[in-house]
C-alpha cells in the first residue's frame, strides 16, 4: 500500500528501528518509516503513544537509544540521529513547531522571524558588504513574505508573547518556514483553533506543500485535519508502529480503531471508522 | 467593621506582638544583676505607626481600584535621543560644579559602566551573574599587576584589562553555562569568591590583603598630571597646576568609556547576536531549534559583558590609585544586579537612573548617617513597591517594520 503513492521517489527522511527509552518505559520501539519530499506525513495515535518523543529524536532533542535517522540531502544522505539540535537545524534544515507554542514572546513578530534567520543575517563577508547587503535583503524579503502570507504584517511590531493564541501559532509556522527547511516538523499546529482556524491551517499546511517543495511531517489529533491533508498516515500505540498507509486505508484499519477505541468495538470495525467521510 | 479598618488593626496587633519582646522590653545590667525595663510607650507608639500606615495605604489602593484602569496610551515615552543628549550635556557639565559632586559623578559613571556591561548578561541574555565583580577585579588588577610588574601606563593597560577579563568570562563560562537560572547564579557567586580569596591570599603577586598602591594615573595624550616635571598638562598649555585638572580629566575619562560602553551594547543588540541574546533568554530550547549554537550564543555575552567590567576595573584601579580585595566584594557584585534590576533589565537609562539612586542615596544620607541603610532599604521597597519592573520598563525593537522596508527599498506597509 504504502509504496502506491511515492514508489518512485527517494525518501527525504528515514528512520530505521528508532528506539528511545525514558528508564524502564520504551517510548518508541523499534520504529521504521519514511516520509517524501511534496508530501504530508501525519503521526497520530493516541496520547501517551510516543509521536513527541518521535519528533525530540528526529530534531535532536532527545538522543534516541538506537537506530538511524538519515535525511536525503542534495544527492547524499545525512546521518542526524547523532547531531545536536541546533546542528540538525542548521545543516539538515529540520524545522520544527512545538506542541506548546515556544515564541520569543517578549520579542516583536518580526524580530522572531529574524532570529530564525540568525546564520543568514550574521554570515561572515565581514569585508564583502555587498554578500551582506544581499543577503540582509534576501532574510527581510523573507521574513515580510511570510508576514503578509500569514496575514500578521500589522502585528509586525507586536511583541509575539501579546498576539491571540491563533495568530501565535500561525507566527511559529511563519518562524519554521523562514528557516528555509526541507523537512518541516509540525507537532499538533491545530490544538486550540476554532474550525474557521483549522479550516485555514488546513490550506496552509497544502499550500507550502505544494509551493514550497518540501516534505512536512505532521503530529495531531484533529482527525479531519489529518485524514484530509495527509498522504501517509503512521499510527503508534505504546510506541510502535500499529499501522501505516493512505488514509483511506488507515481509517478502517481494525488494529487502529482498537487502539483508539478500545476492544469492545472490535466486532463491527468496518462499519465504525474512526472518522465519518461525511464530516 | 470596615475591611480596611480590620486590615489595619490586624497589622497593628501584629506588630504589638513583634515590637514587645523586641523593644518593648530591655534588659538592664544592675550591679551584676540583670533586670528588665519595660517601654510600653515605644510599643504603643510602633503600633500607631503601623495602624495609621496601614490606614492610608489600604485608603490610598481602595481610591487607586475606584479609578478606571488607565487606558494604554498610544503616546510614546519620551524621545530617546533627546533624553541621551539632555543626559550627556548635564553629564558633561558636572565638572563646573565643586570637586565633591565630581568625586560622586565619576562613582556613578562607573556604576552606570558596570550596569550597561551587567546589562548585557543578565537584562539581555537572561543570564543570572551573581559574581560580576570578579571581571571587575579582573580589569582592575590588571592595571595592578601589569604596571607594578612591567611598569606599562594606563592607556596600555587599559585594552589588556578588556581582554584579560574577557578571557576570564569565556574560560569560567565554558564549564558552567550548561547550568540555568539559579544553578548559574549560584556558581557565578562562587567565583566571584575564589577570585577575592585568591587576590586575598597569594600575596607574593597580588600584595594580599594590604592591595596594591601607586598605580599609574591616566595621562592626557601622555602629559601625566603633576605638579613637577619635564613635560606636565599644566606646563604644556601654560596653565597654573591645580589638582582638579586630573579629577576633571578622569571624570571625562569614565564618561566617554560609559558612552562607549552604551553605543557598542546598543549596536549590538540591533546585530543579529544581539537578538540572538534576547531570543536565548526568552527561550532556549527555541533557540537550539532555530539552528543556533545556545552555547556560543551564551559565551560571547558573558565574554562581552566581563570585557565591560574589565574596562571599567581598570578605570577604577587609575582613579583609585590603589586596589585591595575588599573593593570587589559579593556586595559590589549585588550593587550593580541592583542597579540593573532597579533599573528595569535591558533599559539603559532606566540603568542611569538606578545608578544615581543607589549611589547618590547613601551620600544624601551621609548627614543622618545611623539611618542611612534604612533610609537605603525603604528606597529599595519603595522601588519594587510601585515599579516591580524597575523604573523604565519599555523595550525598543532591535528593528522596526519602516527600517525594513526602507531598506529594502519598499514603499512603507500601510
Amino acid at each position: 500500500m504504502m509504496q502506491q503513492t511515492a514508489g518512485w521517489q527517494v525518501p527525504l527522511l528515514e528512520v530505521a528501528h528508532l528506539t528511545m527509552h525514558f528508564g524502564g518505559i520504551a517510548a518508541v520501539e523499534d520504529l521504521s518509516f519514511a516520509a517524501y519530499p511534496r508530501e504530508v506525513t501525519a503521526i497520530i495515535g493516541p496520547n501517551g503513544a510516543g509521536k513527541t518523543t518521535v519528533f525530540n529524536c528526529l530534531t535532536g532533542f532527545c538522543r534516541p537509544r538506537s537506530g538511524r535517522i538519515s535525511l536525503q540531502g542534495a544527492g547524499t544522505a545525512m546521518r542526524i540521529d547523532r547531531l545536536a539540535a541546533d546542528r540538525i537545524a542548521r545543516r539538515a534544515r529540520v524545522a520544527r513547531t512545538f506542541q506548546n507554542i515556544r515564541l520569543f514572546a517578549g520579542m516583536t513578530c518580526l524580530e522572531n522571524l529574524l532570529v530564525a534567520q540568525h546564520h543568514r543575517l550574521s554570515a561572515g563577508h565581514l569585508f564583502r558588504p555587498a554578500i551582506r547587503a544581499a543577503e540582509q535583503r534576501h532574510a527581510f524579503n523573507l521574513a515580510l513574505s511570510w508576514l503578509e502570507r500569514l496575514k500578521l504584517l500589522d502585528r509586525a511590531a507586536a511583541p509575539a508573547g501579546t498576539l491571540p493564541y491563533g495568530m501565535q501559532r500561525r507566527l511559529e509556522i511563519a518562524r519554521a518556514m523562514c528557516m528555509r527547511p526541507r523537512l518541516l516538523c509540525l507537532d499538533e499546529p491545530a490544538a486550540g483553533l476554532n474550525p474557521r482556524e483549522s479550516a485555514e491551517l488546513k490550506t496552509l499546511i497544502s499550500d507550502i506543500r505544494h509551493e514550497e517543495k518540501i516534505g512536512i511531517l505532521l503530529i495531531e489529533h484533529d482527525m479531519s485535519v489529518v485524514m484530509e491533508i495527509s498522504d501517509r498516515i503512521i499510527v503508534l500505540d505504546h510506541g510502535k508502529k500499529i499501522a501505516e498507509g493512505p488514509p483511506v486505508v488507515v481509517r478502517n484499519d481494525p488494529a487502529v480503531i482498537r487502539a483508539y477505541l478500545g476492544d469492545d468495538d472490535l466486532d463491527q470495525p468496518a462499519t465504525r471508522p474512526l472518522v465519518s467521510t461525511t464530516e | 467593621m470596615h475591611p480596611i479598618l480590620r486590615d489595619a488593626s490586624l497589622a497593628a496587633l501584629l506588630s504589638v506582638a513583634l515590637t514587645a519582646p523586641l523593644i518593648g522590653v530591655q534588659m538592664i545590667d544592675v550591679n551584676g544583676g540583670v533586670t528588665f525595663a519595660t517601654h510600653l510607650d515605644l510599643v504603643v507608639y510602633a503600633a500607631a505607626a503601623v495602624f495609621l500606615g496601614r490606614l492610608a495605604f489600604g485608603w490610598m489602593r481602595a481610591l487607586r481600584s475606584d479609578r478606571k484602569p488607565p487606558q494604554p496610551s498610544k503616546r510614546r515615552g519620551p524621545n530617546a535621543t533627546a533624553v541621551g543628549l539632555i543626559g550627556i550635556v548635564l553629564a558633561a557639565a558636572v565638572p563646573l560644579t565643586n570637586s565633591y559632586y565630581i568625586d560622586i559623578g565619576t562613582t556613578v559613571l562607573i556604576y552606570v559602566m558596570l550596569g550597561w556591561g551587567l546589562n548585557l548578561v543578565v537584562g539581555v541574555a537572561g543570564l543570572l551573574d551573581l559574581g560580576y565583580a570578579a571581571f571587575y577585579a579582573v580589569g582592575a588588577y590588571t592595571v595592578g599587576l601589569l604596571s607594578t610588574w612591567f611598569g606599562f601606563s594606563f592607556w596600555a593597560c587599559l585594552p589588556l584589562a578588556g581582554l584579560f577579563a574577557a578571557a576570564f568570562g569565556v574560560l569560567l563560562g565554558l564549564p558552567i553555562l550548561r547550568l540555568r537560572g539559579d544553578y548559574l547564579a549560584i556558581v557565578t557567586l562562587g567565583f566571584g569568591e575564589i577570585v577575592r580569596i585568591v587576590l586575598l591570599n597569594w600575596a607574593a603577586v597580588t600584595g594580599g590583603p594590604n592591595g596594591i598602591g601607586n598605580l599609574p594615573r591616566p595621562s592626557f595624550f601622555g602629559l601625566p598630571f603633576a605638579r613637577s616635571g619635564p613635560e606636565t598638562f599644566a606646563g604644556f598649555f601654560g596653565i597654573h597646576y591645580a589638582p582638579t585638572q586630573r579629577v576633571i580629566f578622569q571624570y571625562y575619562v569614565i564618561l566617554l568609556l560609559a558612552l562607549a560602553t552604551n553605543v557598542l551594547v546598543c549596536w549590538l543588540r540591533r546585530r543579529p547576536i544581539g537578538r540572538a541574546w534576547e531570543a536565548l533568554r526568552e527561550d532556549e530550547i527555541a533557540v537550539r531549534a532555530m539552528g543556533i549554537n545556545p552555547t556560543r550564543v551564551k559565551l560571547s555575552a558573558f565574554g562581552t559583558g566581563a570585557m565591560l567590567a574589565g574596562f571599567a576595573g581598570a578605570f577604577f584601579a587609575a582613579r583609585q590609585g590603589f586596589i585591595s580585595p575588599e573593593s570587589f566584594t559579593f556586595s559590589e557584585s549585588a550593587t550593580i544586579l541592583a542597579i540593573v534590576v532597579l533599573g528595569g533589565m535591558g533599559s539603559q537609562v532606566g540603568i542611569v537612573l538606578a545608578a544615581l539612586v543607589l549611589v547618590v542615596l547613601p551620600e544624601i544620607g551621609r548627614s543622618f548617617a545611623e539611618y542611612r541603610m534604612l533610609l537605603f532599604g525603604a528606597g529599595m521597597i519603595a522601588i519594587m513597591v510601585w515599579r516591580p519592573g524597575g523604573l523604565v520598563r519599555t523595550r525598543s525593537p532591535s528593528i522596526q517594520l519602516r527600517q525594513m522596508t526602507a531598506r529594502l527599498g519598499l514603499q512603507p506597509a500601510a
